[in-house]
């Protein structure tokens, strides 16, 4: 593969990949003192993909992120896998629609830490649905909810913050869309 | 932070006190079903968790069905199924009994029933 | 700090949600103070529950429900038409054409069916153990699925016109063709004995249950007993008619068609046999007896279901009984002026407030 078929945006994604990626195996590498409750900071990655360029670029960083992450952690095809690609879904799914919002109304716009929020709580609502749905369809899961969105609250704030420090401190991105 | 930031993160705090109001009840002692073949207790078993279980009897095996918080005969090797067509027990102090077969099954503990007794 | 003053706000937020929409915490947890216990007796599910007030502890109670548990087993025993205990033995002796001498422990219950027969005009008798053990009644494991032929009926009623009576203190017998099954009185009776038993262990706040046969003296703890009355098509154990909480001193009995039966060419056939005719008695689904004597009611409950919406009236007032629910064969309810205001209806329950 020579320089020339790679376009702008293919490493773009592939840096932004790379660097996510990095972050999902640190954060596999920690034991989470409750299962299912992680930091989630590859998921800044994404959301800066998202501001800085578009929501394609974000889907690319985070379906990559799911798959090599997965592959090098070794969860592939495996229930964490599955919850994990679930969690990403749900949250791009959240970030499209944010990303909607922010195009319909410019003075009313997301910016990184309500997209981060909102992002958050969609990544632990889908995976929560998939666990509950498929893997440990038992009521007393339901009784862990509230601690879990409540982490995906704390988390998702703390990561719009720090994805807003880190786009004040980025030059102007060429090409940004939202 | 955007007043369209303030306001998803006050949506998402409303969610989460939602989600621990509806779902982080103090927790309620587990309910549990009492099975009785003549008169002894065979078994209890928890009523949050669905199974299915045999209880051996005089005549033979009756099966028991625990699902959803409830339980009910739902197979039994009596003649007439009076066991079976009273259905689903629910709360706490019920009580149904193949009597041919002299299984019988009781809900107890868990939240206070409505009544203390029936009159059947 | 833009990420402090968030996450405060957000603390808040959720917070004041919780706050504003929790649902109370239950009681504490504790030791309940009901005691309870389910067993199978007298064929038919029997329950008691307790509540034990501070002059007795928890071991105590569990022993005297442990012992009331025990002496309605040897009830049990002892009155089964056909067992090995001293009812069968009653009924083999006369089934041989035997003269009888009725045990004096026993004279008590034999006198009182027999004056409930004589003020039900026959409706209730208990002198049908033939007939019962016929229809297969009696005993859970010799349950039918299609009726006895209409001659074995006839021939297992011809004996019961103008049978002997039982007479307090005297011998009973010859009477062919006669055997005695309790079955429509015992069970009633037998509550009254494990209440004042129970009493006398320390528990005056008691519930016994024997298959709805039921019996309430005193109190669950600040608040009176409450009894719910079945519905008699009910599809769980749950549903009922209606709620009644008891004045401290109550007998709650029902005699219904779907405690025995069995179903045939689609028709059902229950456990209340109309001695005039040796068949299931038609015309009433259930019927209610609330009163304070629940041996008494027992026999009642079984006389007003036999004699039907037409006649029940007549018998309510000969057994001096007036606080009744009926439902008849239509599924319609009816209660009489007497117990209505104490009764609270499930919702949906139509019913009509009679003399």
């Amino acid at each position: 593969m020579s320089d020339a078929a790679l376009t702008r945006d293919d490493r773009l994604i592939a840096g932004y990949a790379a660097l996510a990626i990095a972050i999902h195996v640190l954060e596999a590498g920690f034991p989470s003192p409750v299962p299912g409750i992680k930091p989630g900071l590859a998921n800044v990655v994404t959301l800066i993909a998202l501001l800085r360029h578009s929501w394609r670029v974000a889907a690319w960083v985070a379906g990559l992120r799911v798959l090599v992450g997965s592959l090098l952690v070794g969860t592939f095809l495996g229930p964490a896998f599955w919850l994990s690609a679930a969690g990403a879904t749900a949250a791009l799914a959240a970030l499209g629609l944010g990303a909607l919002w922010n195009r319909g109304l410019r003075r009313a716009a997301l910016s990184a830490p309500g997209l981060s929020v909102l992002a958050a709580l969609a990544h632990m609502g889908g995976q929560f649905f998939v666990a509950y749905r498929v893997f440990v369809p038992h009521p007393g899961l339901l009784h862990l909810l509230p601690l879990l969105m409540a982490a995906a609250l704390l988390f998702g704030l703390v990561g719009g913050w720090i994805a807003a420090q880190i786009l004040a401190r980025l030059p102007p991105a060429t090409g940004a869309s939202v | 932070m955007t007043v369209a930031d303030r306001i998803v993160v006050v949506a998402a705090s409303l969610l989460v006190g939602i989600l621990f109001a509806r779902y982080w009840g103090p927790a309620v002692p587990a309910a549990a079903v009492e099975l009785r073949s003549g008169r002894e207790v065979v078994a209890r078993y928890p009523l949050d968790r669905d199974r299915r279980v045999d209880v051996q009897g005089r005549l033979g095996v009756s099966v028991l069905d625990i699902r959803d918080g409830r339980v009910r005969f739902i197979a039994s090797p009596c003649r007439n199924k009076v066991c079976i067509h009273a259905g689903w027990l629910r709360h706490s102090g019920e009580a149904a009994a193949c009597l041919p077969n002299r299984v019988s099954v009781s809900l107890i503990g868990g939240v206070e029933a409505e009544f203390d007794a029936v009159a059947f | 700090m833009r990420l402090r003053q968030g996450l405060v706000a957000a603390a808040v937020v959720a917070g004041l949600a919780y706050l504003a929409l929790r649902t109370p915490d239950p009681t504490p947890a504790q030791p309940s103070p009901v005691h309870r216990r389910d067993f199978l007796a007298m064929g038919t599910l029997v329950s008691i529950s307790a509540y034990r007030g501070d002059a007795v502890s928890p071991e105590q109670a569990e022993q005297a429900l442990g012992d009331a548990e025990r002496s309605l087993l040897d009830f049990e025993h002892r009155w089964s038409a056909w067992g090995e205990g001293e009812l069968g033995r009653i009924n083999r002796k006369l089934a041989a054409g035997d003269t009888v001498g009725i045990p004096p422990d026993m004279q008590d219950l034999f006198g009182l069916a027999m004056e409930q027969t004589r003020k039900s005009r026959g409706l209730f008798d208990a002198r049908i153990g033939n007939l019962v053990w016929l229809w297969g009644f009696d005993d859970e494991s010799r349950y039918r699925s299609e009726p006895p032929p209409a001659a074995e009926v006839q021939a297992a009623l011809a004996p019961l016109r103008g049978a002997r009576e039982f007479e307090p203190g005297k011998p009973y017998g010859p009477a062919p063709g006669v055997a005695w099954d309790f079955g429509a009185i015992a069970k009633g009776y037998a509550v009254e004995q494990a209440v004042a038993q129970l009493k006398r262990a320390g528990l005056p706040d008691v519930i016994v249950n024997a298959g709805g046969n039921l019996r309430a003296v005193g109190r669950h703890g600040d608040r009176p007993w409450r009894v719910g009355i079945r519905h008699p098509r009910a599809k769980s154990p749950g549903e009922v008619l209606a709620a009644l909480n008891t004045d401290g001193d109550e007998a709650v009995l029902t005699s219904g068609d779907y405690e025995r039966y069995f179903e045939h060419g689609g028709r059902r056939y229950h456990h209340i046999l109309d001695p005039r005719s040796g068949e299931p008695a038609r015309g009433f689904q259930s019927v209610t007896v609330v009163t304070r004597d629940a041996a008494l009611a027992d026999a009642a409950s079984t006389a007003l279901f036999v004699a039907g919406p037409e006649h029940w009236r007549d018998i309510a007032a000969r057994l001096g009984t007036d606080r009744l629910l009926l439902v008849d064969a239509e599924g319609r309810v009816a209660v009489t002026r007497a117990l209505a205001p104490r009764l609270e209806f499930a919702p949906g329950i139509q019913y009509q407030v009679v003399e």
